[in-house]
């Protein structure tokens, strides 16, 4: 049997022609063929499928859009939650000093005038017994005058500068005034330090607890009348026994205090 | 098992870029053409040829126009390209490039040689030309990076260095 072997040049060739021939024969005849309905048919779901997945890629797309845009706008509100919470604390702040500041001049006896209010801007209770005011010489706010909180007298003017003024408190190792338990006619002396006390009461003298004691004036710093601390139980063993008592300022809460004008010299 | 594998890849693309949500420029591309591109850089002319004539009997019946003028175009254009890769030793990237743009650039200008000479009207004009050899050309650079990737990753290098960072 004869067998036919053909160059794969020369048969590539031979196919060539005959697909040109072919492929003529199909241009005499422009309606289409099966071939090409039956491959748009199969071609359909590949299509489809492109189209769902580049919907889908698209509705990705703009999901992480929306995911930043949402990020970004969280970042936002979390910005203006903090600055909010920040005007917050500060109202509560001014809320709670003007309150206070409300209750001081409530608490300030008649008789005192030209009282220059004050905000306890730093302070340090423990260890130097002092507090620092914003308020100072160009408020007029002078040396030893007396300071006092809604609930009673806090100390005196210790230092002064142009803005601010220091006052040492009561509880101040140093600090001293001349007082008078409510109901008993004797002056005595209160004496700051840890643990405040009082001196000069006859011995025999049993003081309740609470009793109030106000200032006399003696001194020269502080108006009479205003309170300065309460007794405690207790029996006067001598007149030269240091009596505790309870101040009835904690400097460690006072926020805004009065400042009064210091009584004329020479007034005893 | 590979050249099969790579044929219906090329076809599934060759659907995939002419749907309507790809962007139309993709759709001048002709996947078919990297498979006959990737033909010619091992076979001989004749052999490249009659898989470049495969290709373009695939690309005729996908396009649904008369079937034969893009399988003689291909089968023209692959024999020629196999012949210059051979000629010049095309290796690496460059052989990519390369042949892809060449063999894209042969087969529509004898694709509109072949249809002028049938008496029918080409489906595309200049652009259309330019966009298909672009294309073609992007698609090649596209396998000659995967490919580097490719080696780079099955590397013994590679895996050498990761064997001393293990370390």
């Amino acid at each position: 049997m004869a067998t036919l072997r053909v160059r794969p040049g020369v048969s590539l060739a031979f196919a060539c022609l005959a697909l040109y021939l072919a492929a003529a024969a199909q241009i005499r005849h422009p309606q289409g063929s099966s071939l090409s309905v039956a491959v748009a048919s199969l071609a359909r779901p590949a299509y489809r499928a492109t189209e769902a997945m580049g919907t889908a890629l698209a509705a990705l797309r703009e999901g992480w859009r929306d995911a930043a845009a949402t990020r970004v706008q969280l970042r936002q509100a979390q910005a203006e939650i903090e600055e909010l919470r920040r005007v917050n604390q500060l109202l509560a702040v001014e809320v709670t000093v003007l309150r206070e500041s409300d209750r001081l001049i409530a608490s300030l006896p008649p008789t005192v005038d030209r009282v220059v209010l004050a905000r306890v801007v730093a302070r340090d209770a423990v260890g130097e017994h002092v507090a620092i005011i914003d308020r100072g010489r160009r408020h007029g706010i002078v040396r030893d005058a007396p300071v006092l909180a809604a609930a009673g007298v806090v100390g005196r003017v210790e230092r002064v500068g142009e803005e601010v003024a220091r006052v040492q408190l009561l509880s101040h190792p140093q600090a001293a005034a001349a007082a008078r338990v409510n109901g008993s006619e004797l002056e005595v002396l209160l004496t700051g330090g840890h643990w405040p006390t009082i001196t000069g009461l006859p011995a025999g003298t049993v003081l309740a607890d609470g009793t109030p004691i106000f200032t006399t004036g003696a001194e020269g710093i502080y108006p009479p009348g205003l309170l300065l601390a309460f007794t405690r139980a207790v029996t006067v063993e001598s007149v030269l026994t240091p009596i505790p008592i309870q101040l009835a300022v904690r400097a460690v809460g006072v926020t805004v205090v009065a400042v009064l004008p210091p009584p004329p010299r020479g007034r005893p | 098992m590979t050249l099969a594998l790579a044929v219906v890849a090329a076809v599934v693309a060759h659907l995939m870029v002419r749907s309507a949500s790809i962007w139309w420029l993709l759709g001048a591309m002709q996947p078919l053409l990297l498979v006959a591109a990737a033909g010619t850089r091992r076979l001989p002319p004749a052999r490249a040829g009659w898989l470049g004539l495969g290709c373009g009997l695939l690309i005729d019946a996908l396009n649904g126009g008369p079937i034969g003028p893009a399988a003689i175009a291909v089968a023209a254009a692959a024999a020629i390209v196999a012949a210059v890769v051979a000629r010049l030793e095309l290796t690496g990237p460059l052989f990519w490039v390369a042949s892809t743009l060449l063999l894209a650039a042969l087969f529509e200008t004898l694709l509109l040689a072949i249809v002028m000479s049938l008496g029918a009207t080409p489906s595309h004009a200049l652009l259309g030309v330019l966009a298909a050899v672009a294309t073609a050309g992007v698609g090649g650079l596209a396998i000659a990076v995967g490919e580097r990737l490719w080696h780079w990753w099955r590397s013994p290098e590679r895996r050498r260095r990761r064997a001393l960072r293990r370390r």
